[in-house]
């Protein structure tokens, strides 16, 4: 859990968690944004539940930092762990959320990212989410690598649970702008998500995307100048990066392969923004794209 | 049904009905002293108290006597007025359009169930309630626990006539259900249950041998004790709390103890159909403190899921506007 200031809901969130029905599981938080009230909420849960570990960061690292370092720092304190989630420190988990996940991973070795469908909390209201994406079955890496950037809900994916090697692999997270998007679909290579068909995942609804905002979380000491690259040119450079020249994607794939995903990713995601009716590329073209 | 079904339930039903009468009769001296009822409490009970010498006849009719229960009266439904077939039909449409249809549950036509003629099965107000509480069940990953192949699961509900317990029950019949409360209502709920699931494993609470009433737990579908039982529970395992107005009727102190019992117990859910604010004391009592006390209202439990999704809106014009309450266990009170 990488957490930052959000002791109004903390308490929720977290008991929502240690409510698991699927007991095997340590909760790692890494606060962002230390304070009394959230420390006295954590360390009152890690007094009494050994699996909860809280650590305050003693400089501000940033989202995508502090991401980064919740990662880390579960693999240093549990290397035999198989599995890895993210958890927000506002949302509210279903009781078997783990336990139903974690079926779907022990039952398909192909599938390295499980998650369920959601329900957006908004003030006094509750939306259920009709989404669906998934790319089960599909064995191509380039083929999940173009289902992926047409059509993947990263928002909700990001939170799903995945093989901790996969996503290692895949880079964890970069700073770049939507680096869920990023690692998912780096993710993609490595590969199959399986989308359970049941609501147990209670998300908080507050805000619409804001790339001002993700800057400013992002990167808190400045934004570097490349954060204002259109984001499927700063996903295509780590891919390009990551897999066509410092060959990550070894043995399974190679360096033209790599290369080559990395194109897919940055034509099949303007594609998308194309197609898509409410994309940011649309919005900036103003209207010069015809609505289908 | 035929006329030769209908004489033969009866027939059973009236058996059943001694049955119960005997063995819980003795429940009345565990009952609480009449100065711990409230007004609505002392208002109901006395509205019941004929069943303890009702004839087979009555008995027959059972369904039509839930009244003081739950306040839907037979007499509507017998040739309803226009605005109530039209609200319940919106309802139902309403609720069916949002809802899994296999889960909906009609009121049978044993023992005098009433409603309005439609779908193949006849409703009315209760039966809705009731679809409404197992929509929010489903609706909260809940109902699919209960109603799979895993372990059995134990079920109590507070009071109430038997008619959610048949509903659910039915849909989930891999459960054991607790009914406790007054006996006069255990007397509805018992008969109830026992002439719909006439093959069923019914146990009643012996004083004689109080500890034998929590053995063998798996091997029972249905179980009844009075409140001052039901306090004390010893249930191996629970999972789910039911109160439809029963916790309304009781003290405040009576209802913190029922909520935090199924707390201790370990219940995951609390399920309520409860007053929506604060009503006035000579009607009913809050019931949300104590549950919000125990239970993190669940996402879906909002005022406005609930009245878009399962066309739930309190009704401002009735005497209690209730709404419906889903809780997941707290960790710490």
């Amino acid at each position: 859990m990488p957490a930052y200031n959000r002791p109004d809901v903390l308490a929720r969130t977290i008991e929502s968690l240690l409510s698991q029905t699927y007991r095997d599981f340590a909760l790692v938080v890494t606060d962002d944004a230390p304070s009394p009230a959230v420390s006295a909420i954590i360390d009152g849960y890690a007094r009494q539940y050994r699996n909860v570990i809280y650590e305050a960061n003693s400089v501000r690292l940033g989202m995508v930092g502090n991401w980064r370092k919740v990662f880390e720092r579960a693999r240093q304190l549990y290397p035999r762990s198989q599995y890895f989630a993210w958890v927000s420190d506002h949302d509210v988990w279903h009781a078997r959320w783990l336990e139903e996940m974690a079926a779907v991973l022990d039952a398909n070795q192909d599938v390295v990212l499980a998650y369920p469908r959601s329900l957006r909390m908004e003030p006094d209201n509750a939306r259920m989410t009709r989404r669906a994406f998934e790319t089960v079955g599909i064995t191509g890496r380039g083929a999940r690598m173009r289902r992926s950037a047409r059509h993947m809900l990263s928002g909700e994916m990001i939170y799903g649970l995945m093989r901790a090697e996969a996503l290692e692999a895949a880079g964890v997270f970069r700073y770049v702008i939507t680096p869920d998007r990023q690692v998912l679909l780096a993710l993609s290579l490595f590969g199959q998500v399986k989308q359970v068909d049941e609501v147990l995942w209670y998300r908080e609804f507050r805000r619409g995307f804001d790339l001002e905002r993700q800057r400013g979380s992002f990167f808190p000491d400045g934004a570097p100048l490349y954060s204002y690259l259109p984001s499927h040119v700063q996903h295509f450079a780590t891919l390009l990066w990551d897999f066509a020249v410092s060959a990550k994607g070894r043995p399974r794939f190679g360096r033209v392969a790599g290369l080559w995903y990395a194109a897919m990713q940055l034509w099949f995601s303007i594609v998308r923004d194309v197609v898509l009716p409410k994309s940011r590329l649309r919005r900036a073209l103003g209207g010069l794209v015809k609505q289908p | 049904m035929s006329q030769q079904d209908t004489v033969s339930s009866s027939t059973a039903a009236f058996e059943h009905y001694l049955e119960v009468r005997n063995s819980i009769r003795g429940y009345r001296d565990m009952a609480a002293p009449a100065d711990a009822f409230t007004q609505p409490e002392r208002r109901m009970l006395s509205a019941l108290d004929a069943m303890w010498d009702a004839s087979p006849s009555i008995v027959s009719l059972l369904r039509q006597h839930c009244h003081p229960i739950s306040g839907v009266c037979a007499s509507d439904y017998h040739d309803p007025k226009r605005s109530l077939r039209a609200r319940l039909d919106d309802e139902v449409a309403r609720l069916l359009e949002h809802g899994d249809r296999a889960l909906w549950i009609g009121e049978p036509a044993a023992l005098g169930g009433f409603g309005i003629d439609a779908l193949g099965t006849l409703y009315n107000e209760d039966t809705l309630r009731f679809f409404r509480v197992i929509l929010l069940l489903q609706d909260a990953a809940v109902l699919k626990e209960f109603a799979g192949p895993g372990p059995r699961r134990t079920v109590w509900e507070i009071g109430g006539w038997g008619g959610f317990a048949y509903q659910f029950k039915t849909l989930c019949p891999n459960t054991t259900y607790v009914i406790t409360g007054a006996p006069e209502l255990l007397l509805f709920s018992a008969v109830y249950l026992m002439t719909l699931f006439p093959s069923a494993r019914f146990r009643f609470y012996d004083r004689g041998c109080p500890d034998a009433f929590w053995t063998d737990w798996d091997a029972i579908d249905f179980a009844f004790a009075p409140e001052s039982v039901g306090l004390e529970m010893q249930a191996p395992r629970l999972d789910l709390a039911v109160d439809l107005m029963t916790l309304e009727r009781m003290t405040t102190s009576r209802i913190a103890a029922h909520v935090q019992r199924a707390h201790d117990l370990g219940s995951r859910y609390f399920v309520s159909m409860c007053p929506s604010g604060n009503p006035a004391a000579a009607l009913a009592s809050p019931v949300a403190p104590s549950l919000d006390r125990y239970y993190w209202p669940h996402p879906i439990s909002t005022s406005r899921y609930l009245a878009s999704a399962l066309a739930a809106r309190p009704r401002e014009k009735d005497p209690v506007p209730r709404t419906y309450f889903l809780g997941w266990r707290r960790l710490r009170t």
